[in-house]
């Protein structure tokens, strides 16, 4: 599984307007159970973690959330992105009595955790980068987000 | 050899991500120890063989071994005190 391969213009959702965390954790799970990528036992797992083991942090630039769920409700490896037109409260992974702005949401689809650390670390290590950062959080067109990344994961070849 | 456990809500992302940031950490230093990344729900079964307990959540219960900051090894925030801790604990 190659970390590139895993942003899509079809999983991503740019500069888009949703009222609350509900409702933007319904229609995720609605669009990845439509593409096959999840179960339908997903959203309400989904949902049931993020109050239980919030998943909100900080990065050097930007903070960011990254809910995602036990691995037999996932098929297929995924990462959808959802950047937000307005900012959404997420609770602090490493202190939950804290809350969190956030515009940034990946949503990880992890079906092997053992062999997957991949999606989380270089997810990480790329919001240490002031570039990648950037690009990911002003880019309004999904195509050329795609594009974007794929240019920024490759080197540029 | 000593015995690191970290630990987040599931097991399924977080804390086998730390546990390969801090295996490869280790290997650096060439300080040789086993990192194991467990469910919280398993914990208490683990911490009794552990040397130093990588915790992600804070506000959990309190150990009476060494514990750090797991979000640290994550998002690389704050990453080299707590690598100076645990390479203290792990040399000891």
């Amino acid at each position: 599984m190659e970390f590139k391969s895993l942003f899509s213009s079809r999983l991503m959702k740019l500069n888009h307007p949703y009222p609350s965390r509900e409702k933007l954790f319904e229609e995720v799970a609605q669009d990845l159970v439509t593409m096959d990528y999840v179960r339908d036992s997903y959203q309400d797992t989904l949902i049931q973690r993020e109050y239980s083991f919030p998943t909100g942090l900080r990065t050097n630039y930007c903070n960011i959330a990254i809910p995602h769920t036990d691995a037999v409700h996932v098929k297929t490896p995924f990462i959808y992105l959802v950047q937000l037109q307005n900012e959404l409260k997420f609770q602090n992974m490493g202190n939950a009595s804290e809350e969190l702005s956030v515009k940034l949401i990946f949503f990880l689809g992890i079906t092997e955790p053992k062999n997957q650390t991949i999606l989380l670390s270089t997810l990480m290590e790329l919001f240490q980068t002031e570039e990648f950062s950037k690009i990911i959080f002003e880019e309004k067109d999904t195509k050329q987000l795609e594009k974007k990344l794929n240019t920024f994961l490759t080197g540029g070849n | 050899m000593k015995n690191v456990i970290v630990a987040c809500g599931s097991g399924v992302a977080t804390s086998q991500t730390v546990a390969s940031k801090v295996k490869r950490i280790l290997d650096e230093n060439k300080i040789k120890a086993n990192v194991e990344a467990v469910d919280i729900k398993s914990l208490n079964s683990y911490i009794k063989s552990a040397d130093v307990y990588i915790s992600i959540t804070k506000g959990g219960k309190e150990y009476d071994i060494p514990m750090l900051n797991g979000i640290a090894f994550l998002t690389g925030m704050g990453i080299q005190e707590e690598t100076e801790k645990l390479i203290q604990i792990l040399k000891n």
